[in-house]
């Protein structure tokens, strides 16, 4: 399935003259915006956050927001159905998702890196060892897996990072091994090697800082993928278990309610779409900037 | 070449043996399926009475191997809830699924392939920004809230649409375009770069010096031809469609082969999970493998590798 995005992409990020749309002045403003907007509220949840994320008052559930009839400033974004506050919960949602992809990002590229510069330099039976697990990874349905999981080891916050984590690391094994086989053809490499460099030295040392651009670039755009799917693993009741905000959980419990209570699905929502955007804007900046051949990432 | 295409479907096999093996192994490991068939009085006696019938008092190589050997006589199992075989129970729903993919591949067509030709033609202007904002956008939002949204908008609010279920072609309407819109930004990057490079080309300049309308050379020179790359593409769209299917399904109570897998997980009825998974795997596999094909007989480098 991502072998698909893959190619889909490699195609589309081809296109000539090409111009990096994060680029143009109001898109930076705006990218500048709403990650001010995502970061504060996730770092000083506390103390900008003006309800308990976890308490509710039932005589204030499901308040519209404050400019519906029968809204008020003190619940801006309206109430859930227990009376909690949906702002002070998307404003800890935020460290939630933000946290997890963080984490889940870096166990998958550590693994998918390391896995992917020994596959890539040492070539024969470790590198299609390697390459056939990546192509089971790759050829497990992601949502599928990620329920199983859940269900065998339990719903919590490191179930979602085992899962997620799990999922990612095939991506950068196989770009990883894919861009060390061209670097390991570079002269400096046989040097290091006449030198007198162990073998672990030239990959974590000689190689590795090579493909440190794509590295970035890679995490970068994944951010906004993994928040996208720990809400969806979140939506479909086995991401984070509840009563933890976070904003998959937040829309599901919004979608029995959607013909009474619209705020309660839309707003948490709403977070996740403006988050990722904003992420994707810097990945494909990023991109531009560090690596262009990366376009067919 | 022979040997290229013979060594691509041996290792289809084994990724699908492999898969087999974890999800035999993750079934396992989630617990005592006997705990859920069974009913909480059930005393020793019965559990060992029914591991024997179920076969799970053996050796855990050895149910793994009886596994291998059904699922290759296309056994997959009875579902332990409703006491039917997995595979028949996955069938039955193939159809709803299949046709609700292809109603998302139509609208994200529908949508991609006019925005995608617009802002390749007008490249550079206001109405390509406007295409890439639509691109990424529908990048960026997750499934399950754009159904939930659509929902509200044309069922709750103007009451055009039905919120769910199955039936008319307007059961159709809100899970294809909730389930079509991600791919809408892939299938319009793909034919706005396609456009770009046949707009360049000789034999459109050939049909412009002819006198050929501008909309005719847009339309009927380059569109045939630009349509070429992404419907390469559509099997993998179709991939990642029947995946994204399992959310849609559940916000759209939509009954295909997703909310049946989400029903069996949340019940441990595994051999259906199973069934479901392998299906998905294999149907992954397979359609790469006819990509590979594919490419073979149209690249001559993949052809003569060794």
């Amino acid at each position: 399935m991502a072998v698909a995005a893959d190619r889909v992409e490699a195609q589309a990020q081809a296109a000539p003259g090409r111009r990096a749309f994060g680029q143009s002045a109001p898109m930076l403003v705006f990218v500048a915006l709403i990650l001010v907007l995502l970061v504060v509220p996730a770092i000083f949840a506390p103390w900008l956050a003006p309800h308990d994320p976890l308490e509710g008052r039932l005589a204030h559930k499901l308040k519209p927001p404050v400019w519906l009839t029968g809204g008020s400033w003190e619940y801006v974004l309206g109430t859930d159905p227990l009376g909690r506050d949906i702002l002070s919960r998307m404003i800890y949602g935020a460290r939630v998702s933000l946290s997890v992809s963080l984490v889940a990002i870096f166990i998958g590229g550590v693994v998918g890196t390391v896995l992917g510069l020994f596959a890539g330099y040492f070539g024969g039976f470790t590198d299609s060892l390697t390459m056939r697990a990546v192509d089971v990874a790759f050829s497990l349905p992601t949502i599928l897996l990620g329920l199983v999981l859940a269900v065998v080891i339990g719903p919590s916050f490191r179930t979602v990072i085992v899962i997620v984590s799990f999922l990612l690391w095939a991506r950068y094994a196989r770009q990883v091994r894919g861009e060390v086989l061209t670097v390991k053809q570079r002269d400096f490499v046989a040097q290091a090697r006449i030198a007198g460099c162990s073998h672990v030295r030239i990959v974590f040392g000689h190689i590795l800082p090579n493909v440190t651009n794509t590295l970035i670039v890679l995490a970068t755009l994944q951010v906004g993928y993994v928040i996208l799917l720990e809400g969806t693993l979140s939506f479909l009741g086995v991401g984070i278990p509840p009563p933890t905000p976070a904003w998959g959980l937040m829309v599901a419990t919004g979608r029995s309610l959607i013909v009474s209570a619209w705020w309660v699905s839309f707003f948490p929502g709403l977070a996740i779409v403006l988050t990722v955007l904003v992420l994707n804007l810097i990945g494909d900046w990023l991109r531009d900037r560090l690596d262009p051949k990366l376009r067919q990432l | 070449m022979q040997r290229y295409l013979l060594r691509r479907v041996l290792q289809g096999f084994g990724t699908l043996l492999v898969i087999s093996l974890i999800v035999f192994l993750l079934a396992r490991l989630s617990g005592d399926p006997l705990n859920i068939m069974l009913s909480e009085e059930a005393s020793k006696e019965d559990y060992a009475v029914a591991a024997k019938h179920w076969g799970l008092d053996r050796p855990l190589t050895e149910q793994y191997l009886t596994f291998l050997g059904n699922a290759l006589r296309g056994d997959l199992g009875q579902s332990i809830r409703l006491r039917r075989p997995a595979l028949e129970l996955v069938w039955e729903r193939l159809p709803a699924t299949l046709q609700l993919a292809g109603a998302a591949i139509f609208v994200s067509l529908v949508i991609a392939i006019p925005i995608g030709v617009l802002s390749a033609v007008k490249r550079d202007t206001p109405l390509d920004y406007v295409g890439k904002v639509i691109a990424l956008v529908g990048q960026s939002m997750p499934s399950f809230w754009l159904g939930i949204v659509l929902i509200w908008i044309f069922a709750v609010t103007l009451g055009w649409l039905p919120a769910s279920g199955t039936g008319s072609f307007q059961h159709f309407i809100l899970p294809a375009v909730a389930l079509g819109w991600y791919q809408v930004a892939a299938v319009m990057r793909l034919v706005r770069s396609a456009m770009l490079d046949v707009l360049d080309s000789e034999y459109v300049k050939l049909a412009r010096i002819k006198g050929v309308a501008e909309r005719g050379v847009v339309w009927k020179h380059c569109l045939r031809n630009a349509a070429i790359p992404p419907l390469t593409y559509i099997g993998f769209i179709v991939a990642v469609l029947l995946t994204g299917s399992i959310v849609i399904e559940t916000v759209f109570a939509w009954p295909g082969i997703g909310l049946l897998a989400i029903d069996a997980v949340r019940y441990r009825d595994f051999p259906v999970v199973q069934t479901v998974v392998l299906l998905y795997a294999a149907k992954y596999v397979i359609i790469n493998l006819l990509v590979d094909v594919a490419y073979v007989y149209v690249d001559p480098r993949i052809r003569f590798q060794r």
